[in-house]
């Protein structure tokens, strides 16, 4: 199957090995051999879509079965692997900026005395993350996203002696099991109703279906949730800045350029699923639009490094939603591979900052570090300019594609508000920028032992700022290379990526660089400390996201406390007891059975001839 | 008569190894050395006939297929794992591989039986050794097991036996594979006969409410006694069951299939749910094996081929998962004395392989993915779903969340690190137990990882209408 299985198997390779034998090597060699085994895999990725680019258009898939799994009762369900376009991009992603990442943690993990156990988690992951986008049918595609939520708990808990780090674990592990949960009903509702899980067979029943019956609209709205866990979009996006508590290429690799599209490649995958359900596919474009909007908004005071990015994290993501809720499936797909690079060069540029400062995230310690780090400063410079959607950067051409499309749909009000995001995103991430890299170093003490990051992190940095810049040159390439995908079946009329009226244009890159100019005129010419704005309203408000987390407080966990404690002080008493009685009466009779004497032998005789009874009047009102 | 070749091995094991204890009293292990060649070797012979083509002999009275071949290589591993727990233990008695190998026999004929009287022999050839290998450890507990055990049996055979003579009053004839020709006609005497025949099975079967015999029993009989009980009746009772139903009644199934559905959901959800308190080990087995029974019957109640699939493919999962955790259990409980859940403790640090096993039999139990229990589970639960009866679907999701919770607290038990109780420490492992253990394990993990060839195996054998007008 053209290497997909060693490309698969690779990482699980490292894993297992690692996992034996970290205790008997030296851990440095731990870190090596994971990024060897990515570079392979990458090295196979890279065949392999060349493989796929071979093959005529209309036929571009690679499947095959690792090994069937049931079969003989009912349907047969396989361990099978599919590869098309689509997975080919998020295959090339994933092992990529995986490879590059792992590189860049040799460095950054170099004074971990546990660092063998992190290289085997990465490697974990990456597998996880790979089984999930190489499923060809959907029961494996969720036990690769289960695999994945487990490789991020085990991640973002890394450091499990800081209770920060474990709360975090655990809030992201149970907003995902939530997401898992939806899926896994609505996988079933497929199941049961059409006898296959695979995605063709699926997807050559949902051509002949008809759109808007219920049926569609829960499947889709389950498996939405799903998406919606695992991308962090509004209300189930709280897991994500928490789990910044892992360490910095973790947030890099999981939280930012690969797990968390998980749910972009699934609306993806699912477009004929999609066209079924029209009323949810709107609300995944609201709903991705709201969490743009929501988390520029709240990105606007944070104090930590690592949260600004996060909330640009969310509010990316919801673009890519908003994408595919418009049926703008290529443009998502671009942006998704655009924000990989910009996002994780952001990310690994500030673990370097995190790792000169000898671990200082809190922006009121920073500045001027531009003469210390000027290779982070040039590449963070670089991604910011592309997240802001300034031409010609990368970020520039995907939002454009999206905002464009969104508008060409008719969708105003979203378009509106993915363009006012956009200024807003420009704001914040200069804001950040500036307040790192310049104006002057507010903790002298911290400054004096700033270092540029060694080489084995610079060089992957460097690579992604690289990539931050020139990813949007591969809009024309990428759009003929998806679009057999989107032909393949009914529901993605408007894949491919469109141009939106020029003053849309005008009006997005205008606001960004007005944003960009008040950002300076804040924080270089006015010299405006970060911690300004977030005592009052409604800074304070933004800063706390809302209150998000209150939000969830009240309406899940307080019920529950409230009904637990209802329960447990009224029931428990009341109806609890009365049925701990009955279980006691059981138990109290079935103990008193023990001893062999004739009466009460009887009573199980008795329960013999009681059941007869009810067995044989049953049987004979059947006559 | 090529076809009773496995049973006349076995039967022939029996007799001479009965010879051998009385002819060399000396060599201890002659006998149960003679029994496990002979079981080892009938198991290799039915292997050979898998190819067969069906058909019934000895005056229609038994069939041969590969229905009957795979309950009989079921049955040998349940003999073979029984038989390697009590080796060497000279307090079992020396007829115990004796009267092993005669139980043995009796689920064979299970399996092929296509005749009233052949079930009936059957029953009988299997409970009578039992009663007496229930009493073999000769302590009280053990007497009263026996006891209750004959008593109740007895009862259940007058039952059977009962109903058998109202269905031949009804059909003039014994043999149920003609049943499909004649059921047609709805009397009372048919439908009166089949209750009867219905409640006499349950009782082996142990079917909520004819089960309560099991726990008692299970907790005085000795523990490769007890493995025997769970792995073989099992296999021997729901076999019966689902042929004599599926196949002999099959014309009616719109009646007896509602109420065997309402039987495994009361069995499901009440056996998991009295496995909850327990704290001796063993009669929690006992009650999660009233549950698992309650499973098996789903497959029955849905009266299609996924379904009697999906039953047959669950035994195997289950008596890989008895013989594990029985297994254990045999080891930690030294000289047979009772293992309460505290015994457990501080295990999974002392004796990590064993608590390993234990795990495996546990989870296996509980349904969770990677078991083979959990394939069984997710066959049965789809096929009750295509037989659109979701009641059985959420009897089976209940029963699983609440039993998830009754095999869950010896693990937590064995995680808890406390000094590890004396039992735990005075664990000495034998090479018989650690080949059941293995076989258990690896078995278990396999059909959860990788169960093809097995359901291969299965969806030729479990369709068995081939009877049709025979």
């Amino acid at each position: 199957m053209q290497g997909l299985t060693e490309l698969l198997l690779l990482p699980l390779v490292g894993a297992v090995t690692i996992g034996v034998f970290k205790s008997v090597v030296p851990q440095r060699f731990a870190g090596i051999w994971a990024s060897v085994l990515l570079v392979a895999s990458f090295a196979l990725a890279v065949l392999a879509d060349i493989h796929l680019a071979g093959l005529p258009a209309g036929h571009r898939e690679i499947s095959g079965t690792l090994f069937n799994w049931v079969t003989g009762f009912g349907p047969k369900i396989g361990w099978n692997v599919y590869l098309d376009p689509l997975s080919g991009i998020w295959l090339l992603v994933i092992t990529g900026v995986g490879a590059l990442i792992h590189i860049y943690s040799n460095g950054y993990m170099h004074d971990d005395p546990d660092r063998g156990r992190f290289f085997g988690y990465l490697n974990f992951f990456i597998f996880s993350m790979l089984l999930l986008v190489l499923a060809g049918n959907l029961l494996i595609l969720l036990i690769g996203w289960g695999l994945v939520g487990l490789a991020s708990y085990l991640l973002i808990g890394f450091w499990y002696h800081r209770p920060s780090a474990v709360r975090a674990a655990k809030k992201a592990f149970v907003m995902n099991t939530v997401g898992d949960v939806g899926i896994l009903i609505g996988l079933a509702l497929l199941y049961v109703r059409f006898h296959t899980v695979t995605y063709t067979g699926l997807f050559a029943s949902f051509a002949h279906a008809t759109p808007n019956t219920a049926f569609f609209e829960w499947t889709a709205v389950l498996l939405f949730i799903g998406a919606m866990a695992k991308s962090a979009q509004f209300p189930l996006s709280g897991w994500l800045v928490d789990a910044m508590e892992g360490p910095t290429p973790v947030s890099a690799l999981i939280h930012a350029a690969t797990m968390v599209t998980a749910g972009v490649y699934l609306m993806a995958r699912l477009y004929p699923l999609l066209r079924l359900a029209p009323d949810v596919r709107y609300a995944v474009a609201a709903i991705g639009a709201f969490t743009a909007i929501y988390a520029a908004s709240s990105a606007f005071f944070q104090q930590d490094i690592k949260k600004v990015l996060a909330y640009s994290t969310l509010s990316q993501l919801g673009y890519m939603f908003l994408a595919l809720g418009v049926g703008a499936y290529t443009a998502g797909v671009f942006h998704f591979m655009t924000h990989a690079f910009f996002k994780a060069c952001l990310f690994l540029a500030a673990g370097s900052v995190i790792h000169a400062l000898g671990g200082e995230q809190d922006l009121n310690q920073m500045g001027g570090l531009y003469k210390k780090m000027p290779w982070t400063m040039a590449s963070f410079l670089a991604a910011t300019l592309a997240i802001s959607g300034i031409p010609p950067f990368s970020g520039y051409y995907s939002k454009e594609a999206i905002l464009g499309q969104t508008f060409n749909s008719g969708h105003d009000l979203l378009w509106a508000v993915g363009v006012l995001t956009a200024g807003m995103t420009s704001f914040y991430m200069f804001r950040l920028f500036f307040l790192t890299f310049f104006g002057k170093p507010r903790n002298q003490k911290i400054y004096d032992h700033a270092h540029e990051a060694p080489a084995v992190m610079t060089i992957p940095v460097v690579i992604l700022g690289i990539l931050a810049v020139v990813g949007g040159f591969f809009g024309a390439w990428l759009n003929g290379w998806l679009a057999p995908v989107f032909r393949q079946y009914p529901g993605a009329l408007h894949a491919a990526l469109e141009h939106g009226p020029v003053y849309g244009t005008v009006l997005a890159v205008g606001l960004a660089v007005v944003a960009f100019l008040v950002a300076y005129w804040l924080y270089i010419s006015k010299n405006t400390p970060a911690r300004a704005g977030i005592g009052q309203w409604p800074g304070r408000w933004m800063f706390a996201a809302y209150g998000l987390d209150t939000g969830w407080r009240y309406v899940t966990i307080l019920p529950i406390q409230v009904v637990g404690s209802w329960f447990r002080d009224q029931l428990e008493r009341g109806i609890l007891a009365s049925v701990v009685g009955v279980a006691n009466g059981i138990w109290l009779w079935a103990e008193d059975l023990r001893p062999v004497q004739s009466g009460y032998v009887r009573r199980y005789g008795l329960s013999i001839m009681v059941g007869l009874g009810v067995v044989l009047a049953y049987c004979l009102t059947r006559v | 008569m090529r076809y009773l070749i496995p049973e006349v091995v076995v039967a022939g094991g029996a007799l001479l190894a009965l010879l051998a204890i009385v002819l060399v009293p000396k060599a201890k292990s002659l006998g149960s050395w003679i029994v496990l060649l002979a079981l080892l070797a009938a198991g290799i012979d039915a292997a050979t006939m898998w190819h067969v083509t069906a058909s019934l002999f000895m005056s229609n009275t038994l069939a041969i297929d590969q229905y009957s071949i795979l309950v009989t290589e079921l049955v040998l591993l349940a003999g073979v794992s029984s038989l390697l727990l009590a080796w060497n233990a000279d307090r079992f008695g020396e007829e115990f591989p004796v009267l092993l190998a005669l139980s043995v026999i009796g689920m064979m004929t299970l399996g092929a039986a296509a005749n009233l009287l052949a079930i009936f022999i059957g029953i009988e050839l299997l409970s009578l050794p039992l009663y007496i290998l229930a009493a073999s450890s000769r302590t009280q507990a053990g007497g009263e097991a026996a006891l209750k055990y004959l008593l109740l049996g007895a009862f259940s055979s007058g039952i059977l036996l009962f109903g058998m003579a109202l269905l031949y009053g009804a059909t003039s004839t014994l043999s149920f594979v003609a049943y499909p020709a004649i059921t047609a006609a709805n009397t009372w005497l048919l439908w009166s006969g089949l209750a009867l025949v219905i409640v006499g099975i349950a009782f082996k079967l142990a079917i909520v409410p004819f089960h309560m015999w099991v726990p008692d029993v299970y907790e005085g009989s000795p523990t490769p006694v007890t493995n025997f009980m769970a792995f073989g009746t099992k296999v021997g009772a729901a076999v019966i069951l689902l042929r004599l139903l599926a196949f002999g009644f099959y014309t009616q199934d719109g009646s007896w299939g509602t109420l065997i559905g309402y039987l495994a959901v009361l069995t499901m959800i009440v056996g998991n749910l009295l496995a909850l308190p327990q704290m001796s080990l063993k009669r929690l087995l006992g009650y999660s094996g009233i549950g698992h029974a309650g499973f098996l019957l789903v497959g029955i109640a849905t009266h299609s081929v996924d379904g009697a699939e999906a039953m047959m493919f669950y035994l195997l999962p289950y008596g890989l998962a008895v013989m594990a955790v029985f297994g254990v259990l045999r080891l930690i409980e030294g000289n047979g004395d009772e293992v309460t859940l505290s015994d457990l403790k501080g295990m999974a640090y002392r004796q990590p392989w064993l608590a390993a096993v234990l795990i495996v039999g546990m989870l296996s139990f509980a349904g969770i993915p990677l078991t083979g229990g959990f394939v069984g589970k997710f066959f049965l639960l789809q096929a009750a779903l295509f037989a659109s009866q979701p009641g059985l679907a959420v009897g089976i999701v209940v029963g699983t969340l609440v039993g998830l919770f009754a095999y869950l607290r010896p693990l937590q038990m064995m995680f808890q690190r406390t000094e590890p109780s004396e039992k735990v420490q005075k664990v000495r492992w034998t090479v018989a137990s650690v080949v059941v253990l293995t076989v258990a394990v690896v078995g278990t993990i396999g059909l959860g990882v990788y169960p093809e060839p097995f359901v291969h195996i299965v969806s030729h054998s479990a369709d068995f209408y081939w009877l049709t007008g025979g």
